[in-house]
């Protein structure tokens, strides 16, 4: 069987290039957005953290835990969110590897149950497409630095 | 292991459901594009359809043929697109159950080899990277109708 190995070590890979190539651009990138103020390439890149943070809890049947930073509003947030990335992403390159089982936890809105499958697909999704979402807020501002052609699984597999 | 079914099959959904949407808008849609006029939103639907095909035909083992689109240039290329793309994510399921292998062929006449697990991997990646980008260039230009949201891995599993 084809599993989802491959795409999670991918993703823990591209997380940590990308997240570092913004580090290198000026702060004020941080507060770029492509049409809703909202959703500025920060908080995209804290939002990618909190949601892995979250299926991740699920995933590995931990009790609910709030994702917090201590340096939110500062562009030090990168250097947690990179810290958390590296912890999250490991555990699920394990998670590839377990059986598929039905997993139940605790939402704001009561009891839930998802598929590991669907967890873990989804958070391999959600990650994909908001950093795309990333760069393309960046490109609208003409930083042009990153290149999503550079983090595809080609170029994982390339270099590992 | 967890399989890389669900998310070929969410590729498969979220394809079809993005390019319908798209093909509602307003034919000038198709011409916008982010910074680089080179990469407006028709061409990132049929390069995306392009690179499917060829990762497909890799897996087949068969001389890659390119695709020949009737209407490229016009708005009704979308139609030809959702076929070949019917065509193609329902073809890259038949390669889940398989074993991983080398894939052998060749690129501009020189020999390549890859995983099949690269392959499949980097065609979902591909296309989920490359639907964000197209719905990032509509939300650059105002037109909000189509939510990236409701096309997420939950999305798919909450309507089957």
């Amino acid at each position: 069987m084809i599993s989802v190995e491959v795409l999670c070590k991918h993703m823990a890979w591209a997380n940590q290039e990308i997240y570092k190539e913004i580090q290198k651009l000026d702060e004020k990138v941080l507060d770029y957005f492509i049409i809703d103020p909202e959703w500025t390439v920060k908080n995209i890149m804290i939002h990618i953290v909190g949601a892995a943070h979250i299926y991740g809890g699920r995933l590995n049947k931990e009790p609910f835990s709030k994702f917090t930073l201590e340096n939110s509003e500062s562009s030090e947030v990168i250097n947690e969110l990179l810290e958390h990335l590296e912890r999250l992403d490991s555990k699920f390159i394990e998670n590839s590897q377990m059986e598929d089982e039905e997993i139940t936890f605790t939402t704001s809105k009561g009891e839930r149950s998802a598929m590991a499958s669907t967890l873990l697909s989804q958070m391999i999704f959600h990650a994909a497409e908001h950093r795309a979402q990333i760069i393309a807020a960046l490109d609208k501002h003409n930083e042009r630095s990153i290149n999503l052609d550079d983090y595809d699984v080609w170029s994982y597999v390339a270099k590992n | 292991m967890i399989s890389i079914e669900l998310l070929l099959k969410h590729m498969a959904w979220a394809n079809q459901g993005i390019y319908k949407a798209v093909q509602k808008l307003d034919d000038e849609v198709l011409d916008y594009y982010i910074i680089d006029p080179e990469w407006h939103i028709r061409r990132i639907l049929i390069h995306t359809v392009y690179a499917a095909h060829a990762y497909e035909q890799r897996l087949a083992g068969v001389e890659p043929k390119p695709i020949e689109l009737k209407n490229p240039d016009s708005p009704e290329v979308i139609d030809e697109l959702l076929e070949h793309l019917e065509r193609i994510d329902t073809a890259a399921l038949k390669y889940v159950d398989m074993e991983d292998r080398d894939i052998h062929y060749k690129i501009d006449g020189e020999p390549r080899t890859t995983k099949a697990s690269t392959l499949l991997s980097q065609m979902v990646f591909h296309s989920a990277e490359h639907r964000a980008q197209v719905v990032a260039a509509l939300d650059d230009k105002g037109v909000r109708d189509i939510n990236l949201d409701s096309f997420a891995v939950f999305g798919y599993v909450s309507q089957q």
